[in-house]
């Protein structure tokens, strides 16, 4: 047998496999994990958002608002407040501190831009947006991945050109890359709370990215690095729970999500709970839905999981049970529903000291794409929203502060 | 989002049952074949906007090869479990060589039925194979070196003569 021979032998055995249909169940399942990525990405932005937040809030008097906010003082708006989709451009919170944070998001332009929208570091913010945008920057660390342990700064993986990881201090750009660099599956990369330990391709690394151990064996990609453990997937999907200090994995129930602090979300037919995850790898449930899917949670220092997003822009207390908002969405949406994913991002806004935060807000954004339009011209419409935890209080971001070099966002 | 899926679809069907068959080499089970091309298309569908006009190919294959390796430490599978259902009796005379090059893959290690299927399957190079693998060249000659002495030993249907430099492509 000659090379020929052993090529015709291997092509024989694999001659009669099937011919599949994958694509449509790996676009889905990609584009939905991709959502819950970005979800967890801006769920550590928030903690830097929420330090330059804190000091614009210093420096801005309270009476002074962005610059395009209509500070019509209103009281918790009812869901008829900001039902319209005419009034929405013009409708914000009166909160001098959600004005504020509504500034400082500017820097990050447009989810739906994300796909060309790597993500930069610089100046102790991050940075999302256009590639063409962001390439105006000096000095700008491009960052292939994103994690954050709190007080540490940002774990990041940037591309020069291959992927390395390393450390970016809280205050500045300073790149310190890791002692170790563990690249042989870029898709195990995470940092625990506290940032003592870091998952990185097989290996656990230490803070001073050193490496001190290996990771599980079958560990495929990471989810979230929790209170209770580090929860990975393995290469069929199947979560797990890995506890570094006892080196014990648990299986865990299907999970749609868990964020960073441990809250999950699990779906059950047309239902959606919100839980916690424990120790032990049990889900405590602590709120169901049934109707559209819950798509986002507030994090546990904002507080924890208070509020949750739903699919179709409903937004609902978990502690109380209580319908606090409901965003009626531009009919364009809804028309496009079935047709187009809709997609949801949320990032998340709170103290980023250990305790709660009195006052915190989340936003998120709904991102319009319109499917019928297949012209050159096509064009992304994106709306906003925050709201404030504690009140329930909810309002359309201006889309383009006077300053902000991001891309506008258009409502039609 | 529509014009992402549509070349997403235009690519993948112009791919997948090369990858699949491919990735059956690998694992000698239709199902987790199919499992394993399925989990890295999915990652291929998170990353498509930016890995489209690259080389998306490279990284489905560098997906699916380092998965198997993953998969194939955690399950460590038996000798081919599952084969493709093939009643007809006219193909059994291909059932049957089929039978015996798939035992004679599960005789090989992980890394060396990779570079078996890569090269000889997949028709890469030594070079390509290296840089998919993330290991050196001279570590997919000895591996290869070592299989094809491994397949020597099974029969003299794989009595297969290494070609210096003839095979590297």
């Amino acid at each position: 047998m000659n090379d020929a021979d052993l090529r015709g032998a291997l092509a024989d055995a694999a001659r009669d496999i099937p011919e599949p249909d994958l694509a449509r169940e790996a676009w889905r399942r990609g584009r939905r994990r991709d959502r819950w990525r970005v979800v967890g990405v801006l769920g550590g932005v928030v903690i830097a958002t929420g330090v330059v937040v804190i000091a614009v809030a210093i420096v801005v008097p309270a009476s002074d608002p962005a610059p395009d906010a209509v500070t019509t003082p209103s009281p918790r708006p009812s869901p008829s407040a900001i039902s319209s989709p005419s009034e929405l451009p013009t409708k914000t919170v009166a909160d001098p501190e959600l004005a504020a944070f509504y500034e400082s998001v500017h820097t990050l332009p447009h989810l739906s831009t994300r796909d060309n929208a790597p993500t930069y570091v610089r100046d102790g913010r991050l940075w999302y947006g256009l590639y063409s945008m962001m390439q105006g920057i000096p000095g700008a660390l491009r960052a292939q991945d994103v994690v954050v342990g709190r007080d540490i700064g940002w774990v990041v993986q940037l591309r020069r050109p291959d992927l390395v990881g390393g450390r970016i201090e809280p205050k500045g750009s300073t790149f310190q890359p890791f002692a170790d660099q563990d690249l042989s599956n870029p898709d195990v990369f995470a940092a625990s709370r506290d940032g003592k330990y870091i998952a990185m391709g097989d290996s656990l690394l230490n803070e001073r990215g050193q490496r001190v151990g290996s990771l599980p064996p079958n560990i495929a990609s990471t989810e979230a690095w929790t209170p209770v453990g580090l929860v990975y997937s393995d290469v069929r999907g199947m979560m797990w729970l890995w506890d570094p200090q006892s080196n014990d994995e648990t299986p865990l129930p299907d999970l749609d999500d868990v964020n960073t602090d441990g809250w999950t979300i699990t779906s059950t037919g047309n239902c959606s709970e919100v839980g916690r995850l424990r120790p032990s790898g049990t889900v405590e449930t602590a709120f169901e839905h049934c109707g559209q899917p819950i798509v986002t949670l507030s994090p546990g220092w904002a507080p924890g999981a208070r509020l949750a997003l739903t699919a179709d822009g409903e937004v609902y207390d978990t502690e109380s049970g209580e319908l606090v908002q409901s965003l009626d969405l531009p009919d364009g949406v809804t028309a496009l529903g079935e047709a187009i994913e809709l997609e949801y991002g949320g990032w998340w806004r709170g103290n980023v000291q250990n305790d709660v935060a009195p006052k915190a807000f989340f936003s998120f954004t709904v991102d319009l794409r319109r499917a019928t339009d297949n012209t050159p011209s096509h064009r992304y419409e994106a709306i906003i929203v925050g709201c404030h935890v504690t009140t329930g209080d909810c309002g359309r971001l201006l889309s383009r502060p006077a300053d902000s070099p991001g891309v506008p966002f258009v409502w039609r | 989002m529509a014009d992402d899926w549509e070349s997403f679809d235009a690519w993948v069907r112009s791919r997948e049952h090369r990858l699949v068959r491919a990735a059956y080499l690998l694992t000698g089970d239709i199902h987790h074949a199919e499992d394993l091309v399925q989990d890295a298309l999915v990652k291929l569908a998170q990353r498509w906007a930016r890995l489209q006009d690259q080389n998306a190919e490279g990284y489905v294959r560098r997906v699916i090869y380092h998965d198997y390796v993953s998969w194939w430490r955690r399950k460590r599978p038996r000798l081919a479990e599952t084969l493709p259902d093939t009643e007809d009796a006219d193909h059994s005379e291909l059932v049957a060589r089929r039978q015996v090059v798939m035992q004679a893959l599960a005789t090989l290690t992980v890394k060396q039925r990779a570079v078996i299927v890569l090269r000889y399957f997949e028709d890469l190079s030594e070079q390509q194979t290296a840089d998919l693998l993330g290991v050196r060249v001279g570590t997919v000659k000895s591996q290869t070196s070592a299989a094809i002495a491994r397949l020597r030993t099974l029969g003299p249907e794989f009595s297969l003569a290494p070609q210096e430099g003839g095979s590297e492509r």
